[in-house]
């Protein structure tokens, strides 16, 4: 007979297989970061006690597939000892996930895996967030962590000023511009800002510093989802500066763990609601 | 001065060649010299823009039906 530590279990991170003698064990990295001890250590458990491979997860995390239920306390307590972290399943804020940001990607406008670290303090696992909330940070337009699929997403923006004189009208941010936002009109770069995604290309390109930035934030958009009902999550405030995004998303949990019913998601709970409405209370 | 102009013709490469055949060029370019590099593909037009502004080189961009013509100073 196996003894089981229910404690150990409530903590997160354990999928029951369809082989119910087998658990696949969630492990969570904040903003994708695996460092390579514990990706050797990782390995090492799936090799010694699963069957030899293991699966990366949508939300950034890596699962261990095939750990006996027997082995399961003996396994967690490894991976505790070498700061492994669990994942989470279940009614809570799950993984932060990010997008590699401005320390590796050349548009990132803010180091973003810092920002989900942040994040992940302050939110990660909260039990009074009863329902599954997730939660992801990307450093420009392009959103490559899917903020937009996720309840709570953040993308961040640069604005910018136009310093005419310096202008050449060479044509280069006129090409480079996904959107067309810019047109060179009597040699001089012309802007359409109903256009402009604010992605910060122009003044970290211009080769004569036409454009300079002014101000950057993170405009946030909520109730996205995947899934059987997948939507897109909408713009619920703009420009956010970064010193005031745990503040924008707790006032978001707020409304949620306040008004929500038993098993609704920010998206349901919204399409229930109304937008309108919501947005009215986290103003 | 024509001995001074260096040409690249990158019409047809795609990253991250276009990336490897100009990130010396660019960084060698001396004082009176030019660099003429012709491109189609604009994601790489965008690379060489920035690395322009990270040299502080002068820069002219110019485009001729289905490519650009990038020309690049010190
Ligand atoms: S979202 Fe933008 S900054 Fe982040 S990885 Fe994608 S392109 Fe780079
Ligand atoms: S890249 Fe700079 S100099 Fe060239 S057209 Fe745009 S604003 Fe003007
Ligand atoms: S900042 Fe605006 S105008 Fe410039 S490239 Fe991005 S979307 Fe286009």
């Amino acid at each position: 007979m196996t003894k089981i530590d229910y404690d150990d279990l409530k903590r997160g991170g354990i999928i029951q297989q369809r082989d119910s003698d087998y658990v696949i064990l969630r492990i969570r990295n904040i903003a994708g970061r695996v460092d390579s001890d514990n990706l050797a250590k990782i390995g090492e458990i799936a090799e010694k006690y699963g069957k030899g491979y293991v699966r990366c997860t949508t939300m950034q995390g890596i699962e261990i597939p095939w750990i006996k239920f027997d082995d399961l306390s003996k396994v967690r307590k490894e991976l505790d000892d070498a700061g492994i972290l669990h994942g989470a399943c279940g009614p809570r804020v799950r993984t932060i996930m990010s997008c590699p940001g401005s320390s590796l990607c050349k548009y990132g406008l803010f180091d973003t895996t810092k920002i989900a670290k942040k994040l992940d303090d302050a939110f990660f696992g909260k039990e009074k967030i009863k329902h599954k909330t997730k939660i992801s940070v990307t450093a420009c337009p392009n959103s490559c962590a899917l903020p937009r699929a996720h309840d709570i997403g953040l993308i961040a923006r640069l604005d910018m000023e136009f310093d005419e004189s310096k202008c050449t009208g060479c044509g280069l941010c006129a090409e480079i511009c996904k959107r067309k936002a810019i047109e060179i009109v009597d040699k001089k770069a012309t802007i359409t800002w109903e256009k402009c995604n604010y992605c910060g290309k122009c003044p970290n390109t211009c080769p004569f510093k036409a454009w300079k930035a002014t101000r950057r934030g993170f405009d946030i958009y909520v109730g996205g989802r995947m899934g059987g009902e997948a939507q897109l999550g909408q713009l619920a405030m703009h420009f956010v500066p970064e010193t005031e995004v745990i503040d924008a998303i707790q006032k978001c949990t707020d409304v949620l763990v306040n008004h929500a019913k038993d098993g609704e998601r920010l998206s349901t709970f919204i399409n229930r609601v109304g937008f309108e409405w919501f947005k009215e209370r986290i103003e | 001065m024509s001995d001074k102009t260096k040409k690249l013709d990158l019409r047809g490469e795609k990253c991250p060649f276009t990336l490897i055949h100009t990130r010396e060029p660019i960084e060698q370019i001396k004082e009176g010299e030019i660099l003429e590099i012709l491109i189609d593909y604009v994601p790489a037009i965008e690379t060489i823009g920035q690395l322009a502004f990270k040299h502080n080189l002068k820069f002219d961009f110019e485009r001729i039906d289905d490519y650009v013509k990038l020309t690049l100073r010190k």
